[in-house]
């Protein structure tokens, strides 16, 4: 959970914030960006400025869903950046991506929170002649599998897939995908307002219906 | 080495200074407006060129040849407002306040923000009666960390939106946009009226200068920069 200071809420609440991201990625040499003209220390940590305005570049996810990375856009011709490519240890290195809220003047920081935590997954560098010269780095949070092969389900069907006689997970239910009807017309049975009749381990073999939990 | 622009019989036809902002708009089905700016403001310039004369041509092309793309900067100032409307004749002839001649540059600056975010720049050391009229700039000049005194390499400006007049000890409030930050810009930043200016980086792919025509003259062509604010 994210808490918010009062001031930053207010920020936000009225449209008034300016967002800027900061972003500690633990290679060695440790690297310190953010977004700022200037460089700024908070805490306990100093960041060198980037003056990259879209640092983030996608943050999304919704609930339920499939998680998606994080796409870090950082300006290929700063020093501070160009560590990175020289850097050892970079694969996997653990990232810390900040948020920070100032005033509309933006005098004033009013809020820094961890936005993500992860490890360097990618890291890709683009260069365009004529245009801009950039790395992406996309950030792996937690918990996410980035949509890759090989992610596990508790369910009898993929305990399987890795050993046909395995059926450790033959008696586990599993989320499977319910349509509940709020509102509208009144189910005639009860099992088309559930659709359908799983839930059970080991009943719903073809895992069509499942969602990754 | 920044260079500055050309001094050019032909001058520059049309000017732009303007403040980018980055904004993300987050617009809602119940009609309120929320959203977050990212990042902080820089100033952009757009400058169009129109039938320039053989001279003067010859100027501009060895200015886009000598910024070497995106590799050099240069100072760049509106060329339509280099000095406050109520001077723009001249500035030497005052005197401060306190007594002195005046060269263009407040001895003391200071800002404030108010409740509203708004900056409010206070100015010591001016002419009493100094005038500042909106759309006047106020320019901030500092040397870059390690540079020579008084090379005033790092420059960046504001652009006052309420007009201010100084009083009878030459102290003038006046409120200008954006605000600067005062973490980057240094306490010993000299504020100044004469020319202010930042310093901008060329825009190639959005700068051209028209072929050259009959007699040298070039019939037009546009100067576009960003500026590049550093510590």
């Amino acid at each position: 959970m994210k808490s918010f200071t009062t001031g930053a809420l207010a920020a936000l609440e009225s449209g008034k914030a300016i967002a800027v991201g900061a972003v500690e990625i633990g290679s060695d040499p440790v690297i310190r960006v953010w977004g700022g003209l200037r460089p700024i220390t908070f805490d306990g940590r100093t960041f060198d400025p980037v003056g990259d305005r879209g640092l983030v570049r996608v943050a999304g996810g919704a609930l339920g869903s499939s998680a998606q990375n994080i796409t870090l856009r950082l300006s290929g011709i700063e020093p501070e950046i160009l560590e990175l490519l020289d850097a050892s240890e970079v694969q996997g290195a653990p990232t810390i991506l900040w948020r920070l809220i100032f005033n509309a003047a933006r005098t004033t920081l009013l809020d820094y929170h961890i936005w993500a935590r992860g490890r360097l997954d990618t890291l890709p560098r683009e260069e365009e002649i004529g245009g801009t010269a950039a790395i992406e780095a996309t950030l792996e949070t937690a918990a996410r599998g980035l949509g890759r092969r090989g992610s596990r389900m508790r369910s009898d069907a993929d305990q399987r897939l890795l050993d046909a006689n395995d059926g450790f997970f033959k008696n586990t239910a599993y989320a499977a995908e319910k349509k509940l009807y709020w509102g509208g017309p009144r189910p005639a049975r009860a099992g088309s307002a559930l659709g359908g009749s799983r839930g059970g381990g080991g009943g719903g073999g073809t895992g069509r219906d499942l969602i990754e939990r | 080495m920044i260079l500055p622009l050309p001094d050019t019989l032909s001058g520059i036809a049309r000017v732009r200074f303007s403040i980018l902002r980055v904004d993300y708009a987050a617009p809602e089905a119940s009609g309120r407006q929320g959203g977050v700016q990212a990042g902080f403001p820089v100033w952009g310039a757009r400058m169009e060129l129109d039938r320039i004369d053989a001279d003067s041509a010859d100027l501009w092309q060895a200015f886009v040849d000598r910024m070497r793309g995106r590799i050099r900067r240069f100072y760049c100032h509106d060329t339509a407002r280099d000095l406050p409307l109520a001077h723009r004749f001249g500035m030497t002839d005052l005197t401060r306040a306190g007594g002195g001649a005046f060269d263009g540059s407040a001895s003391s600056w200071s800002q404030a923000i108010d409740s509203d975010d708004n900056a409010n720049v206070t100015l010591g050391g001016l002419p009493a009666g100094f005038s500042i009229a909106v759309g006047d700039y106020i320019g901030f000049k500092w040397d870059a960390s390690g540079a020579a005194s008084d090379t005033f390499e790092r420059r960046t400006m504001m652009r006052a939106v309420l007009p201010a007049t100084a009083n009878a000890s030459g102290q003038a409030v006046v409120t200008a946009e954006p605000p600067l930050d005062t973490a980057l810009v240094p306490s010993g930043a000299v504020a100044h009226f004469d020319k202010p200016s930042c310093v901008m980086q060329l825009v190639p792919e959005e700068s051209q200068l028209s072929p050259v025509g009959e007699g040298g003259t070039i019939a037009g062509g546009a100067v576009i920069g960003v500026q590049d604010l550093r510590p």
